[in-house]
C-alpha cells in the first residue's frame, strides 16, 4: 500500500511536470534557449509574422504548403501552426490505415520502386508533414542501402521504425537503429563475431551517427566492436546470437565493464560531441547551409538541457530568432525530393511514380538508395548543370503532363485565376505569390508581364481555353527555374 | 554561316564564334571551352556480358585450347596471328589492321582477386573499382570529383550501357546522351504545342523570358545570386552544346552497327570541341551460353569495323592524338566450352587499349590453361592498374582517393 501511495505520487509528480514544462514551452523557453539565437521570435512593426514567414515555416518544416495552406497558416498564427507540425501524433492522418493494408496485403514490399512510391506518396499527402521531412532527414542520418542490403523489406522496416521515433528521443532512437536489421547487414555486423571482431558497425556509429571524427580513440572503436558481437540478423529480425557475442571486460572512453551494444549506445546518446555533431546537421537541414560555430553550440546546449528529445529540441528551432532570421530566409537548396514532393503539393496534382522516380535518380537523390553511409552532402552539391536541365525539366514535365487531383478542374492555383478572370497584370501577380511569396525583384516581374501581354494578345476571348491554360503553364514554369523556387 | 570542313578544323570554334554576335556570357563560355578541349580524352567500350576472351585473343599454337573448346576453337589457318603465338579472332579484322600501325595494346589476364561470376556484382566491381565493396561511385566519377570541373560543364557523358556507373560520382555525374535534342531547357516538345512551327516560335519567346528574368538581380535572400549563376550557366551549357554538335559531319563512312553508331556520336561530340573528357559506350550480347560461334563472330566484326571507322574519323578531325579507347567487360568465359556449343561464365580475360599515344603490342602472359582456378583462366594483372594508368598518365591526376590503394601503371604509352 505505501508503495502504491509513493508510486501514485511519484506520477503526480510527474504529470504536475509535464504540465509545468509545457507551459513554459507554450510561452517561452527562455532559460533553456541558450544563447539569443534560439529565444523566442516574437513579431514586431517591423517584422511582423506575414505569407512569408508562414511559407517558411511549412516549407522548412515540412515539403511546403499550397496557397491555402499557407493561407491558413500565416491567419492562425505561428503558435498554431507550431502546435500542428510538432505534435502531428494528435493530428490524425486518413491515409494511414489505408496505405498499412496496401503495405500488408497488396503491395509487393519487396519491389523497391514499390516502397519509394508509397513513400512518395506519404510525403506527398500526410497530414503530419514534419513527421515525413524527420523520416527523410533520419534516413540522410542514418544512411543505409538497398544496394547492398538487397532486401526491401528491410529498409521498409527501417523506414518504420524512423517515422515512428521521427520526433523521438534520439538516444531510444539510436538504440532501435543498432538493433535494425538493415543497418546490422549494411554495417557488417552479421560477421562481427567473438574473437573475431569486424569494427565497420562500431566505426560508423561513432563517425557518422554521433560522435563523429576526433571524439574517440581506435581502442574506443576496437573495444567497442567487441560489445557488438553477436548482433545479428536471423531471418528478417534482429537476434542477439550469445554463442558469438564476447562478454568479456571492455575499456570504452576510460570506463571499464562487460559492455555491450546497449550500453555503448547510452555512452554516446548524449555525449556533448553528438549533441555538437547532430546540432550541425540539423541546422544544415532545416535552418542555413553554413550555420556559425555559436549557433550549433547554442542549438547542442538546448539539445542536451532536453535529453535529445527532438520535439523540443524542434519545438525551440521553429520559433527562434534564428530561423526568423534574414539569414535563414530561402537559405537552403531545395534538394530533390523536397522540389519534388513540393511541387506536387503545391500544384495538387498526383505524384506519378513513374514521371518522379527516374527523375529523382538523376537529380541525384534515391530514396533508400543514399550513395554511401554519409548520405547526401546536400546544399549547393545538389546543383550543378546537369541536375538543373533535369530539375527544370521536370517541372515542365510536372506543370504539362501531371494530372489534376480533381479531373473535373485544373490545378488550383490556375483555377482560381480562371475563376476570378483574372487581367494579366493579377494573373502574373498571383502566380507570382502562390510560388515564390513574391520573391523576385520589380523589374523581373515586370518582364515576366511583358512575356505574359505577348501571349495573351493571341488568346480568345473565353479565358478557360486550353491555349489559356499552356499560357498560364509556362508562366509557371518561367517562375519556377527562377532562383527563388529553386531555393528553400 | 556554312563553313566548309577544311576551314572549320583551321579556324577552331573560337574564331567562329567570336564572329557573330552573341551575349557575353555565351562568348566566354565558348573560349573557355576551345581550350579545353585540347585535354585528353577516354572512351570506354563496354561488352556487356563477358566477352570470350580466349576465343578473341587465343593461344592458337597450345594444343590445350583446341582440346578444351572442340566445336568453337577458332582454326589455326583463319586466327590473325600477332606475335606467332597469339592471334585474334578471324573477324577482328579491323583491330588487326590497328594493331599493324602500332597503336594497339592487348593487355592480357586481366582480373582481381576471388572472382565473381555474377554479370551484375563483377560489372559493379568494374565499374566501382572496388572488388571488395562494389557499391557506390564509380571510378572514373571519383576522378571528376576530384577535380576543377568549371570549364566543363559536362566532363563525362554515357551513351549507353550499365557500365556507365563508372562515370557517377558524388558531385558528378554523366548525362545518358541517345538523344541531343531532349538535353536542353525548354525541350522542344515540352509544352503541348502541336505544330513544329509554332512548337520553334513559342520556344524563342520563352528562352527570351528566362534569359530576360535572369538578367535581373535574383532576389534578395541568401541562395540567390548562386542559383541564378548557376541556371544561367547550365542554360548556356545546353545551348551551346546544341549548337556545337550540331555543325559536324563526319567524312567517314561507318558501318551501320550500334557500336558504330554511338561511336559516330562520341565523334561528333569531340569534333564540336566540347570538353568532355570521358565517354562511355556499350554493346551486349556477350553472354554466350549457347551456340556462341555465329553471335561471337559477329560482335567481333562489329568492333573491329567499328574502331577503322572511329579512328579514321578522329584523325580526319585532327583528334586523334587526344583520344584514348579501351575495351572492358566484366569477366571472360570458362576455358572448355559446354554442352550446348558456348561457354559460362569465367574470369580473367584480356582488353584493347587503343590510341596514336598507345605503345602497341602484348602486355602480360596469355594465363595458363593448364592452371586453372576452378576451371577458369587465372588473373596475372589487377584491372585497377590499367584504370591508373588511365589515370596517371592519360587523363592527368592522382589515384589515392580513387581507390585507397596504390597500383603500378602498366606499361601502355611507353
Amino acid at each position: 500500500m505505501q508503495r502504491l501511495i509513493a508510486l501514485l505520487s511519484i506520477l503526480a509528480f510527474t504529470i504536475q511536470a509535464q504540465v509545468v514544462t509545457e507551459q513554459a514551452a507554450a510561452q517561452n523557453t527562455g532559460a533553456l534557449a541558450g544563447k539569443e539565437f534560439f529565444e523566442p521570435w516574437k513579431p514586431t512593426e517591423e517584422d511582423s509574422w506575414d505569407i512569408k514567414k508562414a511559407a517558411h515555416l511549412l516549407r522548412r518544416a515540412g515539403f511546403g504548403g499550397s496557397m491555402t495552406e499557407i493561407k491558413i497558416a500565416y491567419q492562425n498564427g505561428l503558435e498554431w501552426a507550431l502546435r500542428d507540425l510538432i505534435h502531428c501524433e494528435r493530428v490524425e492522418n486518413p491515409m494511414e490505415k489505408v496505405l498499412q493494408d496496401v503495405e500488408y496485403e497488396i503491395g509487393d514490399m519487396n519491389v523497391l520502386s514499390t516502397l519509394q512510391g508509397l513513400w512518395l506518396y506519404r510525403m506527398t499527402r500526410s497530414m503530419r508533414p514534419l513527421e515525413e521531412k524527420m523520416t527523410l532527414f533520419w534516413h540522410g542520418h542514418f544512411a543505409t542501402s538497398n544496394y547492398k542490403v538487397d532486401l526491401p523489406y528491410l529498409m521498409f522496416k527501417q523506414n518504420k521504425l524512423f517515422r515512428e521515433n521521427a520526433t523521438g528521443k534520439f538516444p531510444e532512437l539510436l538504440q532501435a537503429v543498432s538493433k535494425d536489421a538493415a543497418m546490422i547487414l549494411w554495417l557488417d555486423n552479421q560477421t562481427n563475431i567473438k574473437g573475431n571482431p569486424n569494427e565497420n558497425f562500431a566505426r560508423e556509429i561513432f563517425e557518422l551517427f554521433t560522435l563523429s571524427i576526433g571524439n574517440y580513440t581506435e581502442k574506443d572503436i576496437q573495444e567497442s566492436a567487441r560489445a557488438f558481437t553477436g548482433w545479428q540478423v536471423r531471418g528478417l529480425n534482429f537476434f542477439f546470437n550469445q554463442g558469438q557475442h564476447d562478454f568479456g571486460e571492455k575499456t570504452v572512453f576510460g570506463k571499464t565493464g562487460n559492455w555491450n551494444g546497449e550500453d555503448i549506445c547510452d555512452m554516446v546518446g548524449l555525449h556533448p560531441a553528438t549533441a555538437k555533431f547532430l546540432s550541425k546537421k540539423l541546422l544544415k537541414f532545416f535552418v542555413m547551409e553554413e550555420p556559425k560555430q555559436e549557433y550549433i553550440d547554442a542549438l547542442a546546449e538546448v539539445y542536451l538541457a532536453h535529453k535529445g528529445d527532438m520535439k523540443e529540441v524542434l519545438n525551440v528551432l521553429f520559433r527562434s530568432k534564428l530561423f526568423y532570421s534574414r539569414e535563414a530566409y530561402r537559405s537552403l537548396v531545395k534538394s530533390p525530393i523536397e522540389l519534388t514532393v513540393g511541387t506536387i503539393r503545391l500544384l495538387n496534382t498526383r505524384s506519378l511514380k513513374n514521371l518522379t522516380l527516374p527523375s529523382l535518380d538523376k537529380m541525384g537523390q534515391q530514396l533508400y538508395n543514399p550513395p554511401n553511409v554519409k548520405g547526401w552532402d546536400g546544399g549547393r552539391t545538389w546543383i550543378n548543370t546537369i541536375t538543373l536541365l533535369e530539375r527544370n525539366n521536370f517541372l515542365q514535365k510536372m506543370l504539362m503532363e501531371a494530372p489534376c487531383r480533381n479531373p473535373k478542374k485544373d490545378h488550383p492555383i490556375f483555377q482560381h485565376i480562371k475563376d476570378k478572370e483574372m487581367e494579366p497584370k493579377d494573373a502574373v501577380d498571383y502566380l507570382c505569390k502562390a510560388l515564390i511569396q513574391d520573391d523576385l525583384s520589380d523589374n523581373a516581374k515586370k518582364e515576366l508581364l511583358d512575356y505574359f501581354d505577348n501571349e495573351v494578345a493571341e488568346t480568345e476571348s473565353g479565358v478557360a481555353t486550353e491555349g489559356y491554360s499552356r499560357k498560364l503553364r509556362r508562366i509557371a514554369y518561367i517562375i519556377m527555374t527562377s532562383p527563388a523556387y529553386q531555393a528553400n | 554561316m556554312e563553313l566548309s570542313r577544311r576551314e572549320f578544323s583551321k579556324r577552331g570554334l573560337l574564331t567562329m564564334s567570336s564572329a557573330m554576335v552573341v551575349p557575353a556570357f555565351f562568348q566566354r563560355t565558348a573560349q573557355a571551352v576551345e581550350t579545353a578541349s585540347s585535354d585528353n580524352m577516354l572512351v570506354l567500350i563496354q561488352l556487356a556480358g563477358g566477352n570470350d576472351g580466349l576465343n578473341t585473343v587465343i593461344p592458337y599454337t597450345d594444343p590445350l585450347y583446341y582440346q578444351n573448346r572442340p566445336t568453337l576453337g577458332q582454326p589455326r589457318e583463319d586466327v590473325l596471328d600477332l606475335n606467332g603465338q597469339l592471334g585474334l579472332h578471324p573477324q577482328l579484322t579491323g583491330m588487326k589492321t590497328l594493331f599493324d600501325e602500332n597503336i594497339v595494346k592487348v593487355v592480357q589476364a586481366l582480373g582481381y582477386p576471388n572472382p565473381n561470376r555474377s554479370h551484375f556484382r563483377s560489372t559493379d566491381i568494374w565499374t566501382t573499382g572496388n572488388p571488395k565493396h562494389p557499391e557506390g561511385t564509380g571510378w572514373l566519377g571519383r576522378y571528376f570529383d576530384g577535380q576543377d570541373n568549371t570549364k566543363h560543364p559536362f566532363p563525362s557523358m554515357a551513351l549507353g550501357g550499365s557500365g556507365q556507373k563508372a562515370l557517377k560520382g558524388t558531385l558528378t555525374g554523366a548525362p545518358t546522351f541517345q538523344n541531343i535534342n531532349s538535353f536542353r531547357l525548354f525541350p522542344e516538345k515540352g509544352m503541348g504545342m502541336k505544330r513544329d512551327a509554332d512548337v520553334t516560335v513559342q520556344r524563342e519567346k520563352d528562352v527570351g523570358a528566362f534569359k530576360a528574368l535572369h538578367r535581373m538581380d535574383g532576389g534578395h535572400f541568401a541562395q540567390a545570386d548562386f542559383l541564378k549563376d548557376a541556371s544561367m550557366k547550365a542554360f548556356v551549357s545546353s545551348e551551346n552544346l546544341q549548337k556545337m554538335v550540331g555543325r559536324y559531319n563526319t567524312p567517314v563512312n561507318y558501318p551501320n552497327n550500334g557500336l558504330a553508331n554511338q561511336l559516330k556520336l562520341v565523334g561528333k561530340l569531340i569534333a564540336s570541341g566540347i570538353n568532355t573528357r570521358a565517354f562511355h559506350v556499350a554493346i551486349g550480347g556477350f553472354d554466350t551460353h549457347s551456340n556462341q560461334a555465329r553471335g561471337h563472330a559477329a560482335r567481333m566484326n562489329q568492333i573491329g569495323g567499328s574502331l577503322v571507322a572511329f579512328m579514321k574519323d578522329l584523325r580526319s578531325m585532327k583528334r586523334a592524338e587526344k583520344v584514348v579507347i579501351m575495351t572492358y567487360s566484366e569477366f571472360g568465359r570458362r576455358v572448355k566450352e559446354n554442352g550446348s556449343r558456348g561457354t559460362d561464365h569465367g574470369a580473367a580475360a584480356p582488353l584493347f587499349v587503343i590510341g596514336e599515344k598507345v605503345k602497341g603490342g602484348i602486355l602480360g602472359e596469355h594465363p595458363s590453361l593448364a592452371d586453372l582456378r576452378s576451371g577458369d583462366l587465372k588473373y596475372k594483372i589487377d584491372f585497377r592498374t590499367v584504370y591508373t594508368t588511365m589515370v596517371e598518365q592519360w587523363l592527368g591526376g592522382k589515384t589515392d582517393e580513387i581507390f585507397h590503394q596504390k597500383f603500378e601503371p602498366a606499361s601502355i604509352f611507353a
